[in-house]
């Protein structure tokens, strides 16, 4: 394991003290004091261990500190007085950015027959139609493309004459300190006032655009149009809106946005450019489900569904014509967070799991509930990003293996496990039951909000045409793991497509072409919003969906 | 292994169809409909309760286990009405003006019917006023308020206070939960108990009624 050791000097709590000193430390619940995610070995100025902090620390896997005199220690429970060493885990979860590579588009990998094929190179997106030509002047000078995710942040440099894609660049958002999903995010406002936040993503975005220009080769002030997209929480954050009244009933945002300003007011370097917000739908539903309705043309594919498979689970049909859209609550174990040993998509995470070839003597049995035979761990097959020795666990790496684990019987369909340590083969990486479960509550949330939006459409599900899995990591999922695991309607296996980052597409489009902002106005004036919170086939369907065998796959 | 035991485990498991056959064949047995539900499934869901209660299971296994339970409980109601069992007790259940959180007002629901009471369940963003109507029209032994946000746990003061407004704050026992309420909360605003989690509410509800 290796740490990355910073002196921090102050008084104080820990958490507060690595933040002021820019440290990107994840804080799942947002320092209430309950998760217990946010260790650190300490050495120097710091209190004892209360008694409540000791409990959360048992429950920690065991670490070896990385030098004598260090004591491990939650940030939300530590305070310091006076110079402090800290180390933190350097696993791919402190300063993590997600993949997002340029390319040509590729289809999805279907079931591999031996051998694990590399990770496709997946473009950044998949269905941007190659003509979006600039409208303006100086189509020698920049553009940019912001996607504000709950869970990852990705700036890319466009040139304006041609579109293509110079550079990008992409992080871990973070305001991930102040809690895991939007909510937190809210409440965190709400009890620390928004300016923390806000300085948080402002200074992200500034630096991941001065890299990015600088890989771009392109100069500040030859930037003309930026555009900024996300969920409706994230834009109020970052432009000082107030969140209040997005975390309680009628949960309405303060604005919908919609505008363009001098780009100087967030992103002082950005003196020539013109700052444009997408329209939001909603509170929940926000600029970036627009962008990606206008990126993947979802108001010319009758009968389709767009699903961007995020901590936010944002997701619209277009049913005979009409566009309905909802917001599901995953949660960001998908993003690899929340997950003992989850990490984002780097080199060394485990992308691909499956059986060897033969392992499975029945391989529906477990589905069906009927005596099975357990497997073995020995018979799991596993792949990394870039062969890498294996660190951890992404997204695309946790569903396959829960497929896997469901297939050689080591799990029964209620999520039970049949051992406390689920090694994934000889990685060196297990996943744990509570892992499982956090898979259950976010794969049963985006399943249920897939099952709503067809059953309020009024189309039968055969009737959907196209399945577009969008965000970074929904790309890259496997049809075949996501219908195992019951995320995706078995119907629509061979029907889904991947969107690439459909959001981040649609900013860039409207970066190039300002007369688009016409059609991502009328796509936040019609598309209808269905409300989850309180719809009861919604939660039918979500605890039915807790089954790894959900009533979607037995249709 | 007996058929209770077996239904027991059953739901713990949340094998539903195990649980729709168990119940059946206890049936078939001979066994009475209150023993099904007392010594079957009530039975395998306070044994999950008091596990999620010590963080041993979590939020997916009690929905798995309630969707289990609630297969067997249909079989069972007419029988059950037949027999003539009592609950034991009435609570009026919701989550407070302001907030849409329903899951885990949903669980208290679960844990409280797996106790055994009868549950009133007035969903989400229930104003005082409603709470009133429900407390005049059900005569509930018990009021539970749940708040998940900061910003609407002040709710939960505001609705003892319109029961006291109406005269009927004497009549139930008001019960408070949510992740940020606390002891101290709890006393500030009047209530007569405070949970930190849907299993110790049941415990709670039972504490107040007996």
């Amino acid at each position: 394991m290796k740490f990355e050791t910073v002196k921090i000097r102050g008084g104080g709590l820990l958490s507060d003290a690595l933040f002021a000193a820019g440290v990107p430390l994840s804080m799942p619940c947002g320092g209430r004091r309950s998760c217990g995610k946010c260790a650190v070995f300490v050495s120097g100025a710091a209190d004892e261990v209360s008694e409540e902090e000791k409990i959360l620390l048992a429950r920690l896997p065991e670490k070896t500190p990385p030098a004598p005199g260090y004591v491990r220690r939650l940030a939300c429970f530590c305070h310091i007085s006076g110079e402090v060493l800290a180390a933190l885990e350097d696993d791919g979860r402190i300063a993590v950015a997600s993949p997002c590579r340029c390319g040509a588009p590729s289809p999805l990998p279907r079931s591999p027959a031996g051998d694990i094929p590399p990770r496709p190179r997946l473009p950044i997106f998949n269905l941007i139609s190659s003509k979006f030509n600039y409208d303006g002047e100086h189509p020698e000078d920049f553009g940019v493309a912001v996607d504000i995710g709950t869970t990852t942040v990705t700036v890319i440099v466009l040139r304006l004459g041609d579109g293509r894609i110079l550079a990008d660049k992409s992080e871990r958002n973070r305001q991930t300190v102040f809690g895991a999903d939007v909510l937190s995010r809210i409440d965190a406002a709400n009890r620390l006032g928004a300016e923390p936040l806000r300085d948080a993503i402002t200074g992200q975005l500034c630096r991941l655009i001065a890299d990015a220009l600088s890989v771009a080769g392109a100069a500040p002030e030859a930037v003309r149009r930026i555009c900024v997209t996300g969920n409706t929480t994230m834009l109020h954050l970052l432009t000082g809106h107030s969140v209040a009244s997005l975390g309680v009933v009628p949960f309405e945002p303060e604005t919908r946005f919609g505008e363009t300003l001098p780009a100087v007011s967030l992103f002082p370097a950005l003196t020539s450019a013109r700052l444009y917000l997408p329209n939001a739908i909603s509170a929940y539903v926000g600029p970036d489900i627009v962008c990606g309705i206008l990126s993947s043309g979802l108001p010319d594919r009758e009968n389709s569904l767009l699903v961007d498979v995020g901590t936010n689970g944002e997701m619209a049909i277009n049913a005979n014509g009409c566009l309905l859209c909802c917001a599901t609550a995953a949660g960001p174990a998908f993003e690899g967070a929340e997950i003992s040993s989850g990490m984002a998509a780097l080199p060394g995470a485990i992308d691909f799991v499956r059986p060897i070839p033969g392992a499975l003597r029945s391989p529906e049995s477990a589905a069906r509930g009927t005596p099975r035979i357990k497997g073995d761990y020995k018979e799991i097959y596993f792949s990394t990003i870039g062969g890498q020795p294996a660190v951890g666990v992404c997204g695309t790496g946790l569903i396959s293996a829960v497929d896997t684990l469901l297939k050689l019987g080591l799990m029964d369909e209620t999520g039970m496990a049949y051992d406390d340590e689920l090694p994934l083969g000889n990685s060196g990486i297990s996943l744990t039951q509570q892992d499982i479960r956090k898979l259950q509550l976010a794969k049963s949330a985006i399943a249920s909000g897939i099952a709503t939006l067809i059953h309020e459409g009024g189309l039968p599900e055969n009737d959907v045409r196209a399945l577009y899995l969008s965000g970074g990591f929904g790309s890259y999922i496997r049809p075949e793991s996501a219908i195992g695991i019951g995320l995706i309607p078995k119907t629509l296996g061979d029907r889904s497509v991947s969107a690439g980052n459909s959001a981040l597409a649609g900013a860039a489009q409207l970066t190039l072409n300002a007369g688009l902002r016409e059609k991502a106005v009328e796509i936040a004036n019609v598309t209808k919003e269905i409300q989850l919170a309180t719809h009861p086939f919604f939660m039918e369907q979500y605890i039915e969906n807790m089954m790894f065998d959900s009533i979607h796959n037995t249709l | 292994m007996s058929v209770l035991e077996s239904l027991s485990e059953a739901v713990q498991k949340g094998r539903a169809k195990d649980v729709t056959a168990l119940v059946e064949e206890g049936l078939s047995e001979g066994l009475s409909a209150q023993e099904l539900l007392d010594k079957g499934l009530l039975d395998g869901m306070g044994v999950l309760g008091e596990r999620f209660k010590n963080n041993e299971v979590f939020v997916p296994e009690v929905l798995i286990a309630a969707r289990a339970l609630n297969k067997g409980t249909e079989i069972l109601k007419a029988r059950l009405a037949e027999e003539g069992v009592e609950s034991r007790g009435k609570v009026v259940l919701g989550t407070v003006k302001g907030d849409l959180h329903d899951i885990g007002k949903n669980l208290v629901k679960i844990m409280l019917e797996g106790a055994g009471f009868a549950v009133i369940d007035m969903g989400v963003d229930v104003s005082g006023e409603q709470f009133v109507a429900a407390v005049k029209e059900h005569k509930p032994d018990v009021v539970a308020l749940s708040a998940l946000l900061t910003t609407t746990m002040g709710q939960q003061g505001e609705i003892i206070k319109a029961l006291e407004d109406a005269g009927v704050r004497d009549t139930v026992k008001v019960i408070i939960g949510g992740a940020p309420i606390t002891k101290a909360f709890a006393d500030q605003i009047g209530a007569d108990g405070y949970s930190a989690d849907a299993a110790s509410a049941a415990d709670l509800a039972k504490s107040l009624v007996s």
